[in-house]
């Protein structure tokens, strides 16, 4: 157990060990973020639909998109001089992999949305400020149902000749939930409700993430094996 | 299943007889037998296609589910095949549901599209299950096909309840929707309506299990053939 | 410094019996059988797809095979036992190495994967070994072919394998650093390590290993005895031996 700590411990900071010195994943990642928000802000007109309606949504849609860059690299760097292979030589558990690039990919995203809030704040005038821990809270759920079946999924699209290409077409679909509820829970809570209004939603996510984590760890030996 | 695994050298004309003579029954149920309903009209005898289709995308998608697995613990190529053909199937189904919707939809409510929870559904797992049509064909034959293809096919299975729930309650935060409902279930004043169903539902699970056997067929004899390539290209 | 770690049997090596592997309809590999026992050599021959890296995928249980069975340091290849993977290093024309980290960091994190106990110091240990220590601190993009493959060694040695698998290590190489990467295997030889290597270059594959296999449409065409073979007479053996076979 101790070995199988030190390992996932091993992958995550091997992953920011290389972002910190590329710094490539980080700043591609923000910028698109604030351009997909950008765009559909300029797609909107704001003097007829309120920013607070709509502003959760392009929020989400700016994590989504943003999170699928990270993703496509996430394993495209294990791909890079066969380092994936190296990997499974090691008497390592494949859950071990799955989880250190699962929990890399979350704590990015996670900083990058830490980033992305204060933008999203100027730029929908919206008040954040006073519902802050209900709206972490369904941050990081959504974003880890994300990362959970993002890295899954790009396990294997990382193997397939056009994977930036079917990394989105396999994950947006499966996604809907998570996209819906996040929409919903982050509209509500700016609206100042209260999450316990809202547990079919919280119940929905949290469903989400266990059956995804759990469906990865059973079928990744599946997608790692050659 | 069984249908499905019928020999090769055994077309099962049977199955064919008895899904034709379904299939005569159902149109002679739709088109002769039920009654006009009152408030619909005519557009309303497509339900009959529209039900038993949604029935049978569904159904095909649990086997493509349950193929998935079974691949996965076996490591045969049967379950391949079977999840293939299955996915292909339940496409088509769900295809016939996203089309006849909206033309069932537009003369009674005016609009082609409504953003209804089941419609929405449909066309969400429409998605998915092209998705993974996708992957199967942009990767090589294989074993490693075969996984990839498999583990789609439980994850995509797994997240339809979830679809589900998500969409129905996103909808009930919006100004109500005229539904779709199975209005013509149960509600109908006529048993006639539910023998009709029955009968449609009937003719389309056979109509899959004919369709089934054809596309395994058709799929093995792909494998022979690349077999019997290789190994002229071998012996040369 | 390889009985350290006691296999449960001490039988041979490696123990290949009727492997096949298929991808889809093509046959990888047809049925091999060969057993090596501890510290041998084998260097192995053969044409393009003739399933030598599927082979050593095989046998470094990457790749399960389709029917036949495997033992590797005593351990069936088909359990993919990770204390069989203890005993296992790979060096491969890919050389497994995260282009922007440094040696160090490449080398610790290996290290940790395979539970190497005081990771650091092992790892500084290895390179300084394959003589990189100038460059420790360097970033793996920046570095040549040659010292790549050399750093890749350090990568395969580090958990202290008994059983090595090398898959055309000498691809790419000038000759400089081939002849480096020699002197590196040949103190792994006299390690009392057990070798497995394919190649293409003859000469390199003939001057130290204690077997010689070729390899042709995924079955062991020749299996002989380093002594019996010829080095100077080989390259006709060989030609005569893939003919015949295919």
């Amino acid at each position: 157990m101790n070995q199988y700590l030190s390992q996932v411990k091993a992958i995550i900071w091997k992953d920011f060990v290389t972002e910190l010195k590329t710094r490539e994943l980080f700043s591609s990642m923000f910028v698109f973020a604030v351009l997909v928000m950008l765009i559909f802000i300029f797609s909107i007109n704001l003097s007829i639909v309120s920013a607070s309606q709509v502003g959760p949504g392009v929020l989400w849609v700016a994590i989504l998109f943003a999170g699928t860059l990270g993703l496509n690299r996430s394993f495209a760097l294990e791909k890079e001089n066969g380092c994936l292979q190296g990997l499974m030589l090691a008497p390592v558990d494949r859950s071990a992999i799955f989880f250190g690039k699962m929990l890399s990919n979350l704590a990015f995203l996670l900083i990058m949305e830490a980033f992305l809030l204060p933008v999203f704040m100027i730029f929908f005038n919206v008040d954040i400020g006073s519902h802050l821990a209900p709206l972490l809270a369904v941050i990081f759920m959504g974003t880890l149902g994300f990362s959970a079946l993002g890295t899954l999924l790009s396990s294997l699209s990382s193997n397939l000749k056009t994977r930036e290409i079917m990394l989105p077409i396999l994950l947006y679909p499966l996604m809907v939930p998570i996209a819906i509820g996040s929409v919903q829970l982050t509209g509500q809570i700016l609206d100042g409700k209260s999450l316990t209004d809202m547990m079919n939603w919280v119940g929905l996510i949290l469903c989400f993430d266990i059956i995804f984590i759990s469906a990865s760890i059973m079928t990744i030996d599946h997608i790692l094996e050659e | 299943m069984s249908d499905a695994s019928q020999e090769t050298d055994n077309p099962g004309y049977g199955l064919m007889g008895l899904t034709a003579a379904a299939v005569l029954a159902a149109l002679g149920a739709i088109f002769i037998y039920v009654p006009t309903e009152r408030t619909e009209g005519v557009v309303q005898r497509i339900m009959y296609f529209h039900v038993p289709s949604a029935w049978i995308a569904f159904f095909a998608f649990f086997i493509v589910f349950l193929c998935s697995i079974l691949y996965l613990w076996k490591k045969e190529r049967e379950w391949d095949i079977y999840a293939h053909a299955s996915a292909e199937i339940g496409i088509v189904f769900c295809s016939l549901v996203l089309i006849t919707g909206p033309l069932w939809a537009k003369p009674i409510w005016g609009v082609w599209w409504v953003w209804d929870a089941r419609l929405t559904s449909t066309l969400v797992l429409w998605l998915i299950y092209v998705a993974y049509l996708m992957l199967r064909a942009q990767s090589e034959p294989g074993s490693t096909r075969a996984k990839y293809a498999a583990v789609i096919g439980i994850v995509g299975f797994l997240d339809i309840p979830l679809i589900h729930f998500s969409v129905l309650w996103w909808r009930t935060f919006h100004p109500d929707p005229k539904f779709i409902t199975t209005q013509g279930i149960g509600t109908g004043n006529e048993t006639s309506m539910n023998i009709t169903l029955m009968v449609a539902l009937a003719a389309f699970t056979l109509l899959y299990f004919l369709l089934m056997s054809l596309r395994v067929r058709l799929e093995r004899m792909k494998d022979e053939i690349d077999r019997i390539r290789k190994e002229r290209l071998y012996s040369h | 410094m390889t009985e350290s770690k006691p296999s449960p049997n001490f039988g041979p090596a490696i123990q290949v019996q009727g492997i096949r592997k298929h991808f889809g309809h093509l046959e990888a590999l047809r049925g091999v059988d060969f057993e090596l026992r501890k510290g041998e050599f084998l260097s192995l021959f053969g044409p393009n797809g003739a399933g030598k890296t599927t082979l050593i995928g095989i046998l470094s249980a990457l790749t399960r095979p389709s029917s036949g069975t495997a033992k590797v340091a005593g351990y069936d290849v088909k359990e993919a036992d990770p204390e069989m993977r203890r005993e296992i290093g790979v060096i491969s024309h890919a050389s497994f190495l995260y282009a922007d980290l440094s040696p160090l960091e490449n080398i610790r994190f290996y290290a940790t994967m395979y539970g190497v106990e005081r990771a650091e110091e092992r790892a500084i240990e290895v390179i300084d070994e394959v003589g990189l220590k100038p460059r420790i601190h360097d970033r793996v993009r920046t570095f040549s072919r040659g010292m790549l493959q050399r750093l890749s060694i350090a990568r395969a040695i580090v958990h202290n394998p008994s059983i090595l698998f090398l898959d055309e290590p000498y691809t790419g190489l000038d000759q400089h650093a081939s002849g480096i990467l020699k002197v590196q295997l040949q103190a792994l030889h006299t390690d009392q390590r057990t070798i497995l290597m394919t190649t293409h270059d003859f000469s390199r594959g003939l001057e130290m290993c204690d077997r010689v296999a070729i390899l042709v449409r995924g079955k062991l065409a020749l299996w002989k005895s380093a002594d019996q073979v010829d080095p100077a007479d080989f390259e006709r053996l060989y030609l005569e031996t893939v003919e015949q076979a295919k």
